[in-house]
């Protein structure tokens, strides 16, 4: 062998990780990141809770405690002794303020996103911030403190400037930025970490590695440790291979269609019996073996598993669908067939999961005329309800069920092509509702209501694979795309 | 020779005007709105504004158009809107390893097109002959990427020979001279067999049309060596089409590595383009053309120059 990459793995301390993608984008947690950019964020930032996915359920992080003194107050404490990266001190409510601030005053995505609830935000003290909302906000943990939970250093970000900030970031989790250049990312062991004994290794080199093919075959050549989305036609041979632990769970996210009812026009999918139609014609067991080979997670409705709100799938469509219903559904519609264009991004498998809904469908009359756009052209279209209908799939940003409604379902919802004004006052209701044990049959409300109503149908969700050497241990795989925390992963001795 | 070379010299200008121009309404008349898909879908109409003005596309596209002449001329490339780093500063970590790559598909073309054009048009009819047109035939057919995978199959998983990825990896530096050099050898074949086959066949009926030539008969009746009259008087003259194509096809490399990035995850400018056009990050789309297009416009005034020095036959 002329060129042997392959490294003794004995007292390794450092880790090489392959991701997707063509670049890490931008490290600053003001400017919307990529997926591969988040999983580099996610090791260079603690956030101000964390999700306990094998208890489902928000936790203490950095905001050590929090409380509600009245529906429109949030005060939460701020861990002590958690130092920013590189000297730059002390974490405090200041910080968090500052970053919240900022976001509000530089219109960033954040407004939108999670931080629109904001009407003031004070501190109380070096470690105290009390934040008071415009209206009562139920996801406020999950939706602006996880979202919006990741803090800029106020004396960092002032120093070197927002744009700097974007590839010199500072944060305070366990890995240090040490390089980004081209496709590779350098992180190196923060020596100030505030949880005793983590991280575990003293560095990790992030790659984006494109193709799914090459990132495989650079593991097993041992040119990585480990790797991200692997294809999952690949997952069942990866998994049979002694030397390497494939991990694969649900994710959050879905595979769906949407209809646009926006326009008020007449076409027959304005006719919800020809949206349920759809629905029941849809074979989502052979969507899940033929497109994911496995990999994924059967469900018709937007709730996933780990959510409040989550009840086990399927709640009405059945997972070979129903054809008779559907033609029962048709003629009770009193509708024959119809042409209908449908597009898609460029994503490789949502083009072959369109063409397969596409021949399902032909069953009830129904012609997808099939169009293809590139992400850029697709957002467009889509952002622009400028569609019949579309076939894509999502990642959901927070783990609440509020993320996985409101956006897509409310009048106002800025991916929305639905006007429903039940639904928004249902929406509403449970954004407003604070309590966990009333808000969870509201959203079962919703769902039931969306599985009717069939604004948008469900598919899948699509699991997240992880494949890596075995000598590795104490990594643990979560349900969030980004959230991928290497703090714990190391080799064995 | 002087006055044509400040000619075209002089064309520039105005090649470039129409690049930029060209560059700009392509990239403007592509549907998808940058901010848009950079903020996602759950964001405020607000925060779209806020970066649409700070990026100056709410304003109209003449003006835009303005502002980027003004800044280039100023050495302002602009700045990504994706990465939020300036163009320029992207260019300067990719570039590097867009022109190492085709310099290296170049040398290999090169390295391979010189004996197999000789041998072919040498041993003409023969198999020889034969195996070199089946060659150059399938460096004309086989797609780049095709024979990209085909070569990481063969030399990296079976035989283990070469890494698949590692151009731009830190840990090649400082590692010693073929952990930087063995990353580039698949990609820098895969890219440079078209340009072989491109090279071959050109010196191979150049290297037959000057072999029939009066003066290498001359050559031979006075008893001069073979391998002399070959390589000084034949291979000389026959060289001039052959360099020539080689500064057009090399500037034509920079601009053709976009698969070979993606397959062998190269962090060259293809790539950047790429990601570029999927997301509408006008500024780089247009920074890293526009460089693209210079360096192919002046490859292709270099070729002229060498053509001008090589024959004296050819006068300006």
């Amino acid at each position: 062998m002329l060129f042997s990459p392959a490294i003794a793995q004995a007292g390794r301390r450092d880790l090489r990780v392959g991701v997707f993608g063509g670049d890490f984008g931008n490290f600053a947690p003001v400017v919307r990141y990529d997926i591969q950019g988040g999983l580099v964020l996610y090791n260079i930032f603690d956030g101000l809770i964390r999700i306990d996915f094998a208890n489902r359920r928000v936790i203490p992080w950095l905001a050590e405690a929090w409380s509600q003194p009245d529906p429109l107050t949030w005060r939460i404490k701020i861990r002590e002794g958690v130092k920013w990266h590189r000297g730059y001190g002390e974490m405090t409510a200041e910080d968090v303020a500052y970053t919240w601030r900022y976001h509000l005053e530089t219109k960033s995505f954040q407004v939108g996103t999670a931080l629109f609830p904001i009407d003031t935000i004070k501190t109380d003290g070096k470690h105290v911030l009390e934040v008071k909302t415009k209206r009562p906000f139920g996801p406020f943990p999950a939706v602006t403190m996880g979202y919006a939970g990741f803090i800029l250093s106020e004396k960092a970000h002032k120093e070197i400037g927002a744009q700097a900030y974007s590839q010199k970031t500072i944060g305070q989790g366990p890995f240090m930025i040490d390089s980004v250049r081209g496709n590779e990312a350098v992180l190196v062991k923060n020596p100030d970490y505030w949880r005793p004994g983590f991280p575990k290794l003293d560095r990790i080199v992030m790659r984006a590695i494109p193709d799914s093919a090459v990132r495989l075959q650079s593991l097993m050549r041992g040119e990585l440790d480990f790797m991200t989305h692997p294809d999952p036609k690949d997952v069942p041979e990866a998994k049979k291979n002694q030397k390497y632990t494939t991990l694969s769970t649900v994710g959050w996210n879905w595979d769906y269609q949407q209809f646009n009812l926006s326009t008020g026009g007449n076409e027959p999918y304005t006719n919800k019996l020809v949206r349920q139609a759809i629905s029941y014609a849809i074979d989502r067991e052979a969507i899940v073996n033929e497109i994911y080979n496995g990999q994924a997670t059967i469900t018709d409705n937007q709730i996933p598993e780990g959510f409040l709100g989550y009840r086990q799938p399927l709640l009405k469509y059945p997972k070979n669908g129903d054809l008779k219903k559907a033609q029962e559904l048709m003629a009770q519609a009193g509708v024959k067939g119809y042409d209908v264009e449908v597009i898609t991004s460029d994503k490789d498998w949502l083009r072959k999961e369109l063409e397969l809904v596409a021949a399902m469908v032909s069953q009830i009359g129904i012609n997808y005329k099939i169009r293809n756009q590139d992400m850029g052209g697709f957002n467009n279209l889509w952002l622009n309800r400028r569609y019949q209908q579309h076939l894509e799939d999502i990642t959901l940003v927070a783990p609440d069920p509020d993320a996985t409604s409101w956006w897509f379902l409310h009048s106002n919802g800025s991916s929305s092509a639905y006007r429903n004004p039940k639904m928004d006052a249902l929406l509403d209701g449970a954004r407003e509702q604070i309590d966990p044990a009333k808000r969870e049959p509201m959203y079962h409300q919703i769902v039931d209501m969306t599985l009717d109503e069939c604004p948008l149908i469900y598919h899948c969700n699509v699991n997240f694979v992880q494949v890596y050497d075995k000598r590795l241990k104490g990594f643990v795989q979560t349900n969030q795309e980004y959230g991928q925390f290497h703090e714990a992963t190391e080799w064995a001795s | 020779m002087n006055r044509h070379f400040v000619k075209r010299l002089a064309q520039v200008p105005l090649v470039m005007i129409l690049v930029t121009l060209t560059i700009f309404i392509v990239v403007r008349s592509t549907p998808g709105d940058p901010i848009q898909i950079m903020l996602g879908m759950q964001t405020s109409p607000d925060a779209v504004e806020a970066l649409r003005k700070e990026f100056r596309l709410d304003q109209p596209v003449l003006v835009q158009y303005i502002y980027w002449i003004g800044d280039l001329l100023r050495g302002d490339l602009g700045r990504s809107i994706r990465l939020n780093v300036p163009v320029s500063q992207l260019l300067a970590e990719r570039f590097p390893i867009s022109l190492r790559l085709a310099s290296a598909a170049m040398l290999y073309a090169i390295a391979l097109s010189i004996p197999l054009g000789i041998f072919a048009a040498l041993k003409r009819n023969s198999f020889i002959d034969y195996l070199c047109t089946g060659f150059t035939v399938a460096g004309f057919s086989i797609p780049n990427f095709a024979l990209a995978m085909i070569l990481i199959y063969v030399f990296s998983i079976q035989l283990g020979w070469f890494p698949i990825t590692g151009i731009g990896a830190s840990e090649a530096e400082g590692a010693g001279f073929w952990p930087q050099i063995s990353p580039y050898i698949l990609p820098a074949v895969a890219l440079g067999t078209l340009q072989t086959a491109v090279l071959t066949r050109l010196l191979r009926s150049s290297m037959i049309d000057v072999l029939s030539q009066d003066y290498i008969r001359t050559a031979r009746a006075k008893g001069l060596a073979n391998t002399t009259t070959l390589l000084i008087h034949a291979l000389k003259n026959a060289m001039i089409p052959f360099v020539t194509m080689v500064a057009i096809q090399f500037g034509y490399l920079i601009g053709i590595q976009v698969t070979i990035e993606y397959v062998f995850a190269i962090p060259g400018m293809g790539s950047a383009i790429l990601q570029a056009v999927v997301t509408r990050d006008f500024p780089v789309i247009q920074g890293f053309t526009l460089i693209i297009a210079t360096f192919f416009l002046f490859a292709n005034i270099v070729a002229d120059v060498i053509y001008g020095l090589l024959d004296p036959r050819v006068r300006y």
